[in-house]
């Protein structure tokens, strides 16, 4: 008897225990998992707390899903989505940029989101400048998450000495204060102080002159998009841009092929007075040369004939290749939550894409910030085309702006040649 | 009478030697110690109007940042296996073809040999196309495996060439010797060749490996996620995420030249023998 | 050297009897193990690239745009892509830049190879150190090379610039070295050279050593003196060597593309865009495969060109 209960429960034992064990694999096997890409930010560790709260969120509110995410660097990121693409490989759920999202979209690579982004109710609430970028043929195929705009950072102090109190607001000022900013100071008759640069190697700093002279890049005609870059006005806001160079003189001559990356550096080296940058800049020139504590100003862009900013930012978008749309959907309306909107914003030094969320004091009470997001309604952004893409990476937009810097064409050839160029791509003809 | 005029001709010459030494070394050197001397530095050291060649307060830290907080130290084991695989393929396929081409003289020899040689000298940009499409067909994009196939073809027309090169060397009445003891062809390659050209097969190996450690088109083209980039993509998406950063950008350049350093310094005697079979220009 | 090509001849007969087919069986049936032996290799070298060579041929006929490739089959559009690489300046300029950057780099390395290697085949104290240093940017790989060059050319902050000035050059502070178009061609040559120079060296050397010392001290006793040793006795020869290097070399400059790609990318404005940068661009850039690979038989015939030079002056040279 004692035998038989003691092999009884000894069986009901092992019985529990053969159950526990084909449950926790079971569970370990059909644990599925959802691919996500982020990009990299420029604050790495907070971005990793920030997505590890997050996953767990979502992983807690789905058992038996697991969150991968992948952190992609912005370069050469458009070309890994491309064969990721192409190979079949791509993620469930991804952070893509403004411009590269209707090249996508036109691939048939991206998910239309039209409906379930209706369905969320406050679709009326997006940044204006992220849903046009996100709209390709009047359907939606990105979820806007959110935007960054460019404003100038300047030193306050090297304006204070020339006597300047205010930041210029119209470009005619502008281009003194930076003739009075360039300097020679080793007196060996070349200046090493340079009051801005052109940035010929990217293309954000120029494009949106055409926008602040009262043109536009491109215009939708009867045949389809049109490039406006030959334009009067285009022509004219091109020139100013380029006058700083080759009349002015107050760029570095290197200037021709630096982008963003060679700015910063002589912003931080205290060799150039001017950026065109993004808000999370402010905090690193501080940090990587403490020197510049207390120095740095922000203001919008002086206007030509009104003040604009290329406004980009990022979408999450759904791969139509995925499997798991439900589930990633899911994971999308969790990244838009007030909360993770704000905390990612805070992050990225970036603004929500919900602009309710704007007014949030921790925006509003931001010196920095406050100027960033009161400029947000000039925002623009390139046409919303699939063929936008390839402008950008066939690189005429920088090749004709080093044209010009280079005196190998006049502004008018160049412009003319960068139409004809554009319209090649956008498939216009007369 | 004769003396004198010897000796003046003689320190002429040792000047005119001694000079060009000295600027062959300057020229040879310099930048390779600009660069282990930038690694060392800190950034304020850098960017500065007079720079220095050795750091007024040399420092760790860029290699403990690129070390610690970035990739590169994937990016490095990653190159390291697609490396040493490589090599470890090539080397085996290699010496087989290499015995098959010094050890025979069959029809086809020729015509063949010709080929390995030409195929040496074709452009990647012609075959990175359509290989592209096709690992995009097999799923091999974004893998390893797209790498070791690549380069594993690409270094056999060296490695093939190089083993020849010593397998003639090798006298074959010791393999005819262990043939007539019974030995199988095989087996007389095993137990007979390969021992006597070890060196030959550890310079071999030493240029595969060099050659899949430098290469970058390929590695670029075909690999994208970042956890699988090898050493030369890797070093130039850390170009700087904000803003150009030289020292520790330096400090990696110095870690992705140990290896090849090492290798180099290797087979400096047989660097030489590579050059019948051409591309061993690291 | 006609004893050698008279070697070839020997040999090729041996292994490819003229005669009737059947003895050519017997030699495939009595050779049968030699294949086995050569089969892994030459499946790889045809699966990886002769195949891939016979697909690009193909592609470069098609319209292969990337981006459509997920909705339609690229069709065939015969030699559209041919016509379009034709009439395409930039085409035509890649290709001019290409020929003068092969030229520059070729002329320079094979000078100073030249002088390095007759340095390095004096005898004077101190010869090893010198002989190890020349290696050095050889042993550099080429990613990390172009990288550390660019730090030297940087304008703002680069050694070069402040050297130059240091010197009195002070028209160099802050030149910008890879800004202007053809400094920035130029700039790379010198790296490209730098990079070079240690093979080309090295081979030379060799070639040098096997030169017997009694045809100098022959020369000597003459009266022949430096200058005149070399040009009549050092280069002729190893006027095959040499020969050989200059084909070499050419071959991979003309496919230039790490150093140009990680230095310039083919800026500023287009103007070091070699044809490897620029086929390559075309490909993963612009994403049209089809005019891509017209680019790439362009340059894969220019180059095989200059391959069969190669191939022929090596088979005089070498017994196979």
């Amino acid at each position: 008897m004692t035998g038989k209960s003691k092999f009884s429960r000894l069986a009901v034992v092992l019985g529990v225990v053969l159950l526990i064990m084909t449950m926790t694999v079971g569970i370990a096997f059909s644990a599925t998992t959802l691919e996500v890409w982020i990009m990299e930010t420029g604050n790495p560790d907070g971005a990793k707390a920030f997505f590890n709260t997050v996953n767990s969120e979502f992983e807690a509110a789905h058992p038996g899903v697991k969150v991968n995410l992948s952190w992609i660097p912005w370069l050469g990121a458009q070309q890994k989505f491309l064969t990721s693409i192409t190979g079949g490989i791509a993620p469930d759920v991804a952070e893509l940029g403004t411009t590269w999202t209707p090249d996508y979209a036109y691939m048939g690579a991206l998910e239309d989101l039209t409906e379930r982004i209706n369905a969320l109710g406050y679709a009326s609430e997006f940044v204006p400048a992220l849903v046009e970028s996100a709209t390709l043929d009047g359907k939606l195929y990105g979820l806007p998450w959110y935007a960054g705009n460019r404003c100038m950072i300047y030193r306050k102090d090297w304006l204070e000495e020339e006597g300047i109190k205010e930041f210029p607001k119209t470009w005619k000022e502008f281009i003194e204060v930076t003739k009075k900013l360039t300097k020679d100071l080793d007196g060996d008759g070349k200046p090493d102080r340079f009051g801005f640069s052109v940035n010929g190697g990217s293309q954000h700093e120029f494009m949106p002159l055409i926008w602040m002279n009262g043109a536009e890049i491109a215009v939708k005609t009867e045949k389809g998009w049109k490039s406006n870059v030959d334009s009067p006005e285009a022509i004219e806001a091109i020139r100013l841009f380029s006058d700083l160079y080759l009349e002015h003189k107050v760029s570095p001559e290197g200037s021709v092929t630096w982008s963003v990356l060679n700015s910063r550096k002589a912003f931080t080296t205290e060799t150039l007075g001017i950026v065109i940058d993004l808000p999370l800049l402010v905090d690193r020139f501080q940090t990587d040369n403490p020197n510049l504590k207390g120095k740095i100003g922000v203001a919008p862009i002086p206007a030509i004939k009104q003040t604009a900013s290329f406004t980009g930012g990022s979408n999450v978008v759904m791969f139509s290749q995925s499997k798991k749309k439900d589930l990633a959907w899911d994971y999308m309306k969790l990244l838009l939550e007030p909360k993770h909107q704000l905390a990612w914003a805070d992050l990225v030094k970036f603004f929500p894409a919900r602009t309710s969320i704007l007014n949030d004091p921790s925006i509003a009470n931001d010196p920095v910030l406050s100027v960033y997001a009161d400029n947000l309604k000039y925002g623009r952004t390139y046409p919303a085309i699939h063929q936008w893409g390839q402008v950008e990476n066939t690189k005429i937009l920088i090749t004709a702006m080093q044209e010009i810097l280079l005196e190998k064409k006049t502004v008018e050839q160049s412009m003319a040649d960068l139409a004809k160029a554009m319209n090649l791509l956008f498939g216009y003809q007369e | 009478m004769r003396n004198p005029k010897l000796g003046r001709r003689a320190l002429l010459k040792y000047t005119v030697i001694y000079v060009a030494a000295a600027a062959v070394m300057f020229v040879s050197l310099f930048p390779f110690l600009w660069m282990i001397s930038t690694s060392f530095k800190p950034t304020s050291e850098t960017f500065t109007r007079i720079p220095r060649l050795i750091p007024k307060n040399p420092t760790l830290d860029n290699y403990k940042m690129v070390l610690g907080e970035t990739m590169i130290p994937k990016y490095f084991l990653n190159s390291l296996y697609v490396a040493v695989l490589t090599t470890a393929i090539s080397i085996i396929v290699a010496s087989l073809g290499a015995y098959g081409f010094s050890r025979f003289r069959f029809p086809g020899r020729t015509p063949a040999l010709i080929m390995i040689l030409g195929v040496q000298m074709f452009p990647s940009q012609v075959i990175i196309i359509p290989l592209f499409i096709v690992m995009k067909n097999l799923a091999l994009l974004n893998t390893h495996k797209s790498l070791l196939v690549s380069y594993t073809t690409f270094t056999l027309p060296l490695t093939v060439w190089m083993l020849k090169g010593f397998f003639d060397e090798i006298p074959r009445e010791l393999e005819e010797a262990a043939l007539i003891d019974g030995c199988s062809k095989l087996g007389a390659f095993t137990k007979i060749v390969l021992p006597l050209s070890l060196q030959g097969i550890v310079a071999s190996a030493i240029f595969a490996f060099i050659g899949a450690w430098n290469e970058f088109m390929f590695a670029m083209t075909f690999i994208n996620l970042e956890e699988l980039k090898t050493m030369p993509v890797g070093l130039t998406s850390f170009f700087g995420r904000f803003t150009v950063e030289w020292n520790p950008l330096m400090a990696a350049s110095v870690l992705f030249t140990i290896p090849s350093l090492i290798f180099f310094a290797l087979v400096q005697h047989n660097l030489a023998r590579g050059l019948v079979a051409g591309a061993v220009k690291g | 050297m006609q004893k050698q090509v008279a070697g070839l001849h020997k040999n090729v007969g041996r292994a490819s009897p003229r005669p009737a087919s059947k003895s050519l069986l017997r030699e495939i049936k009595k050779n049968w193990i030699a294949y086995l032996f050569i089969l892994p290799a030459m499946v790889g070298i045809f699966a990886v690239i002769l195949v891939p060579l016979v697909q690009a041929i193909v592609i470069s006929f098609k319209r292969y745009y990337i981006l459509d490739i997920l909705r339609e089959d690229p069709p065939f559009v015969g030699l559209a892509n041919y016509a379009a690489i034709l009439s395409d300046p930039q085409f035509w300029y890649s290709l001019k830049i290409t020929v003068w950057f092969t030229f520059a780099c070729v002329a320079l390395t094979m000078l100073f190879g030249l002088l390095i290697a007759i340095l390095l085949d004096q005898d004077f104290p101190g010869k090893d150190i010198v002989a190890v240093s020349v290696l050095v940017p050889w042993v550099i790989p080429r990613v990390a090379s172009s990288i550390l060059w660019k730090w030297i050319y940087d304008d703002q902050f680069g050694i070069l610039n402040y050297m130059l000035s240091k010197i009195g050059l002070k028209s160099f502070a802050s030149f910008p070295w890879l800004s202007r178009a053809g400094s920035a061609f130029w700039a790379v040559i010198i790296v490209v050279v730098w990079q070079s120079v240690p093979f080309i060296a090295v081979s030379l050397l060799a070639g040098l050593k096997t030169i017997p010392n009694e045809v100098y001290e022959a020369a000597e006793i003459d009266g022949a003196g430096f200058w005149q040793k070399t040009t009549l006795i050092s280069i002729p020869m190893l006027r095959n060597l040499i020969t050989i290097l200059i084909v070499m070399s050419t071959i991979w400059d003309f496919k230039v593309f790490d150093q140009m790609f990680v230095m310039t990318e083919g800026g500023p404005a287009g103007s070091t865009m070699v044809l490897g940068i620029y086929t390559w661009m075309m490909a993963f850039g612009r994403l049209q495969m089809g005019l891509a690979s017209a680019l790439a038989m362009i340059m894969f015939v220019l180059v095989m060109i200059v391959t069969v030079i190669y191939l022929k002056l090596l088979m005089r040279e070498e017994t196979l």
